[in-house]
């Protein structure tokens, strides 16, 4: 599974380091910034119509009496009450379509289904995870941008105001409410779902006894043989003396097949499905690379535009490297990993020549143990055939023989002799044949820790949905306390695209501001943009002119003296943007439906992280729609 | 009072659309097996723009043309996009999902299905490094294709790319042995092909000769299938119909070489060609249409050719004499080195005696026109007459069967297939096979009777097809004599000077540019001059090896830099594998 950001720590994240300012003094920072620049632009506005003195004093008695009257006289009773109102209001506009349109759409997505597709769990889960997504996005938009301007258009809020209950347990009341339904609603989605999947992928096969030819001899079962072709696939098998194996993995998965006595006959009966849902938990490392001189390097591209693999050549010194912390004896317990370390790697080959077609490219695996002074270097080198997209799973035994610090062969133990007193192993990988590349990235090898339940990996990547809908819906609720509904709803979608997008608005941003231009030299510098990098084409201005004069994205404008002015204004517009950036959280980051298709288990730190992010978003969000709804009240 | 108003406005309201509804009805009503249906349902059918004449009716596609509203291109967009993304990072499952969302939004574009299935078969799977996954991915393409004709039952072409796939990607590819293989045992694809496209290959002619599927016969019942459709009526779209009909025939061509590659070397190789060969032939009997309009049966060559000599011997009996005297008249204008060059036979001109000849054929041409103004008053009409039909002849028929009979390459291929299908040119090539595999288990002195027994049976075979010896799709042979050369130099021996296929190979040498002093005296005669090459240097080994790149480079050092000199660079071609190369002009 490609993961194109570095997984950290829950720590890591939030504290600062050397290399990065850490997550908390982020927030602090925005914080301050936002409260400083947000007043200042309010107490602007107040003074536009009131004039400075009078704004002055509005904006401090609404500041002041935040923190002297509602802070301390908040009630929690309220505010359930209020989300209890928002629940049945909610009710009461049939949210009971947006299941409708889900249950429709899921009876439709079979149909789309690649039948002979080599993961069908994926594309099983890839369709229910995005359609939920987008549905319940979709449904906590409408809802939450909606209802406060209805209920001031309607007049109903007045009913409201009147009663003792404060605008933060209105806005909170609103919040919560929402959070409530959408919650509900996303349960159930979860559970059809997950019925769904389960459904879908079931099948059976059948072993019909001419298929199955015996190959041992007298009382021996051992036999070779295939099972029938069900839902577009079949498996072949060998079986033990015993009578017991298990089927070549087609399609994602593989059964369990036994055969049985049956008086003078045998007849084979074939287990349900395995490894299909699952949730593998993996350790990561970090990685580096050798160059073909053994030096530290970055890997070979060969030329494959999406650069997230470096290469390493064949037969040369060149290696991928990977460190792992935590190795030790409580982690890989010997009674549950028996045969050794198991470790799973996906790695691309490259070939220069197609030499033998029939037979794999042999990789070679070194385990080194990363101490100097340690006095067992490396183990053997152990062989692997490289095998590109399927799980590719090895183990590194236990025991095995090894190289001493005066170079001779010695029998060691993995945990004992190759890995340092902090818990860290290296594993090289070198590609063993001249002229042929392996290409690899950080994820593409790991350590297999173990296997958690699906069930509960399902639920983790719904959590995922979860915390998004809570950030839509804060957002949501902040704007209609100022908006109207349309408009609200329309604020919303901009700031959707912001955080849905917002890797695209970067590079952007990066893109418009590549020149000599003393203006793109400060802002580059200020922003820290590497040079060439960004997205070539220009601004938005710019694009709109491409199109219509059909240049291509490098072609000179050869507009004059009317190129500068198209530049300036693309340049303000996409600053702007992506100072409005730092505002919205990168959707794209809470998305954990990739763990989920490709059968790993969501790292815990990851959802931590981002529980943090969606609460710390939604809190500043309901913040902001306080004093929104304060000013409204003034207005009032 | 008001409440009556309102009243009456509803009645008048609920009138005016009930008569508003017998025009939609008469415009709209939908067309059912019994009844024409509306206007606008018979205008559909009329110019073929009904679903339902275009080929199946999937209901997802429906429901998804309706769902995007009037947003079908932005959504389109979006989809090429995501495919492209998934595309570059490899998420192969999610492009296919993908390509199936695409062709559900529009199942009528016909270059959707063209483009990705070769995205599928050509481009997607030569990602995978393990051919199996390669196979897969290119029926994957195949498969794509073929639920693309059912939504486009009029497009023959569609059929065709079926056909084009199953035969030349994996019947061509550098995987072609393991391909086929595969394809041989793909019962599951076989399956498929069933149900998603009404081809069997359960009939005789589309099984090998294990009884199997052959992915070259099963192409051919595509192909079939595509020409019937054209038959039936059915436009055949941006494509020359010329090269639309040889597909079948050249189908069974290509099955009967891969299997003779692949060591079938009996009967049932014979057979093979013989009717490749009648298909060929019958292909030449169909009537093609030519680009200007007007038909021609490759077939009809001599019939023309019989024409145009009666015709002119007409022309020069009603003006006696106009010929020769034209003739002269125009020989007198050259000068005399071009006089010179134009008498000097074909096979002895210089090259430059050669370029003054072709600068001067349009002067010395004879129109018959101008025979035939020469005539008398009294056969001035009939003459006349004789010259137009001989120069339509000449000038549209004749020219234009030529012309397709040489972009098909039609006489080399059926007098190929006239001498494949000879007992001598099986054995011939049984031999070569044999000869193959006893250099492989190193084995010169057997290797060496096999190549001759072969190169006897060819020698007599260039004899009797005399016409087929000069083609250059022969040089395959030049390669072959190569490797005998080679196995020769293992028994320190040369090629004997009175080789009986030395024209022909030094022919071979020289348009590949290789040095022709290869050969030693004849046979029988011990050679007089020993071989300048050292005892030590044991080339024998070399065809057993593998390819290059299968050897890991562990031993560079063993490998003595005096490779290039020792082997003679006539051997380049046997050092690569003899028996998957296949020279381009297999193409037709």
């Amino acid at each position: 599974m490609p993961i194109e950001y570095e997984i950290l720590t829950f720590s890591e994240w939030l504290l600062p380091s050397a290399t990065r300012g850490g997550a908390l003094l982020y927030f602090l920072s925005t914080f301050a910034l936002l409260s400083f620049f947000g007043l200042l632009g309010w107490y602007v506005v107040a003074a536009y119509f009131q004039g400075p003195s009078e704004a002055f004093y509005s904006v401090a008695k609404v500041v002041y009496k935040a923190f002297s009257d509602d802070l301390p006289r908040f009630s929690l009773r309220r505010t359930l009450a209020m989300a209890q109102l928002t629940v049945m209001e909610a009710i009461r506009r049939k949210i009971i379509w947006a299941f409708v349109v889900f249950v429709l759409l899921l009876l439709f997505a079979s149909l789309f289904l690649d039948g002979i597709s080599d993961n069908p769990a994926r594309i099983y889960l890839s369709i229910v995870l995005n359609s939920t997504y987008f549905l319940i996005l979709l449904l906590a938009v409408v809802l939450s941008t909606f209802s406060l301007p209805n209920e001031i258009k309607n007049r109903t809020i007045y009913s409201l105001v009147t009663k003792p209950i404060r605008a933060g347990e209105i806005v909170l009341g609103k919040i919560v409410g929402f959070t409530l339904i959408g919650t509900m609603v996303l349960a159930v989605m979860c559970a059809v779902s997950y019925g769904f999947v389960v459904r879908g992928l079931n099948h059976s096969h059948v072993i019909n006894a001419e298929d199955v030819e015996r190959t041992g001899e007298g009382d021996s079962l051992a036999a070779n043989g295939k099972s029938t072709s069900d839902a577009r696939h079949h498996h072949k098998f060998t079986l033990d003396a015993k009578g017991y194996g298990r089927t070549e993995i087609a399609m994602g998965h593989w059964h369990e097949v036994e055969a049985v006595r049956d008086g003078d006959k045998i007849r084979y009966e074939i287990g349900p499905h395995e490894g299909l849902l699952v949730a593998r938990v993996p350790k990561y490392g970090k990685l580096r690379f050798l160059d073909s001189q053994g030096r530290p390097g970055k890997g070979i591209s060969v030329g494959s535009e999406w650069a997230y693999r470096s290469y390493v050549e064949g037969r040369t010194q060149a290696a991928a490297i990977w460190t792992f912390d935590g190795v030790t004896p409580d982690a890989f317990p010997k009674d549950r990993f028996p045969d050794g370390l198991p470790i799973e790697m996906n790695l691309r080959v490259f070939r220069t020549t197609k030499g033998d077609i029939v037979s794999p490219i042999i990789g070679e695996i070194i385990v080194v143990n990363p101490s100097d002074r340690a006095k067992i270097r490396r183990s053997e080198t152990l062989t692997f055939p490289a095998r590109e997209f399927v799980r590719s799973e090895r183990t590194i035994p236990w025991q095995l023989k090894g190289v001493d610090a005066q170079g001779q062969v010695v029998d060691v133990d993995l945990l004992k002799d190759l890995v340092d007193p902090a818990g860290r192993l290296e594993i090289h990988i070198r590609c063993g044949q001249a002229a042929q590349y392996f290409g690899m990235a950080q994820p593409d090898l790991f350590l297999q820790a173990g296997e958690t339940s699906f069930l509960e990996n399902f639920a983790k990547g719904h959590i995922s949905i979860w915390l998004q809908m809570v950030m839509v819906i804060s957002l949501g609720v902040m704007f209609s306390t100022l908006l109207s509904g349309p408009v609200s709803l329309l604020a919303m979608f901009i700031s959707f695209s912001f955080g849905y997008f917002s890797s695209f608005v970067t590079e952007l941003f990066q893109g418009v501001f590549q020149g000599t231009d003393p203006v793109k030299t400060v802002v580059r510098n200020l922003f820290n943009i590497e040079e060439g990098t960004g997205l070539e084409g220009g601004g938005p201005l710019e694009s709109i002119y491409r199109i219509f004069r059909q240049l291509n994205l490098s072609a000179d404008l050869e507009l004059g003296f009317a190129e500068k002015p198209i530049q300036y204004i693309d340049m303000t517009g996409m600053l702007v943007m992506r100072l409005l950036l730092q505002l919205f959280p990168d959707f794209s980051r809470f998305d954990n439906s990739d763990f989920v298709e490709y059968g790993f288990a969501v790292d815990p730190d990851l959802l931590l992280i981002q529980t943090v992010t969606a609460l710390a978003f939604s809190a500043s969000a309901a913040l902001i729609g306080y004093f929104f709804l304060k000013t409204r009240e003034l207005a009032a | 009072m008001n409440r009556n108003r309102s009243f009456q406005r509803k009645i008048v309201y609920g009138a005016i659309i009930a008569l508003l509804a017998f025009p939609l009805f008469y415009l709209g009503q939908p067309a059912t097996p019994n009844e024409q249906g509306g206007v606008l349902a018979q205008m559909r059918r009329r110019h073929n723009l009904a679903q339902a004449t275009l080929g199946d009716i999937d209901p997802a596609s429906e429901t998804m043309k309706l769902v995007t509203l009037g947003l079908r291109p932005v959504a389109w967009i979006a989809l090429m996009e995501r495919q492209n993304t998934y595309k570059k990072k490899e998420d192969w499952d999610s492009l296919a999902v993908t390509l199936n969302q695409l062709t559900k939004l529009d199942p009528n574009i016909v270059q959707v299905w063209e483009f990705q299935a070769h995205n599928l078969s050509y481009n997607v799977s030569v990602e995978f490094d393990d051919y199996r996954h390669r196979y897969l991915w290119v029926t994957k393409g195949i498969d794509f294709l073929v639920r693309g004709t059912q939504y486009n039952r009029n497009e023959p072409k569609l059929d065709r790319y079926v056909g084009w796939y199953m035969g030349h990607k994996i019947g061509k590819s550098d995987e072609q042995r393991q391909f086929r293989r595969l394809f041989r045992t793909d019962d599951d694809f076989h399956l498929a092909l069933y149900q998603n496209g009404g081809v069997t290959v359960e009939q005789p002619d589309a099984q090998g000769p294990d009884g199997r599927p052959d992915n070259w016969l099963v192409g051919r019942q595509w192909f079939v299938k595509a020409q019937e459709g054209v038959k039936q009526g059915r436009t055949l779209r941006g494509m020359s119909p010329l090269l639309f009909y040889a597909d079948s025939p050249m189908a069974r061509i290509s099955y009967s070489t891969a299997i003779e590659e692949e060591g079938v070397l009996d009967e049932k190789a014979r057979i093979a060609w013989e009717k490749a060969g009648v298909d060929w032939r019958a292909y030449g009997d169909l009537t093609i249409p030519h680009s200007t309009g007007h038909t021609l049966r490759l077939n009809d060559l001599d019939g023309l050719l019989k024409d145009q000599s009666e015709l002119n011997a007409k022309l020069d009996e009603a003006v006696p004499g106009a010929r020769e005297e034209i003739r002269k008249a125009k020989r007198a204008t050259l000068t005399e080195e071009q006089r010179q060059a134009v008498d000097t036979p074909e096979k002895e001109r210089t090259p430059a005696q050669q370029m003054a000849v072709f600068e001067t054929q349009q002067r010395l041409f004879i129109s018959p026109l101008e025979i035939a103004a020469k005539a008398s008053e009294a056969n001035r009409v009939r003459a006349r007459d004789i010259a137009e039909r001989l120069y339509q002849l000449e000038e549209i028929q004749l020219a234009h069967t030529r012309a397709y009979r040489q972009q098909v390459n039609y006489e080399y291929w059926g007098m190929r297939c006239e001498l494949e299908q000879t007992p001598e040119a099986v054995d011939a090539r049984r031999f070569l096979f044999e000869a193959k595999q006893f250099m492989d288990a190193a084995d010169p002195e057997s290797a060496k009777k096999s190549f001759e027994k072969s190169f006897d049976n060819w020698a007599m075979l260039m004899e009797r097809f005399s016409a087929i010896e000069d083609d250059i799709s022969f040089t395959e042979l030049g390669k072959d004599i190569a490797l005998y050369n080679q196995v020769l130099g293992q028994l320190d021996l040369k090629l004997p000077a009175d080789f009986k296929l030395r024209r022909m190979y030094e022919r071979h040498l020289e348009r590949a540019g290789l040095p022709r002093e290869v050969f030693g005296p004849p046979s029988g005669k011990p050679d007089e001059k020993p071989t300048s090459e050292p005892p030590t240097v044991k080339p024998a080994e070399k065809p057993v090896e593998k390819p290059a790149a299968e050897k890991p480079a562990e031993k560079p050092a063993e490998k003595p830099a005096e490779k290039p000199a020792e082997k003679p660079a006539e051997e380049k071609p046997a050092d690569a594998k003899p028996a998957v190369e296949k020279p381009a002009a297999e193409k037709p």
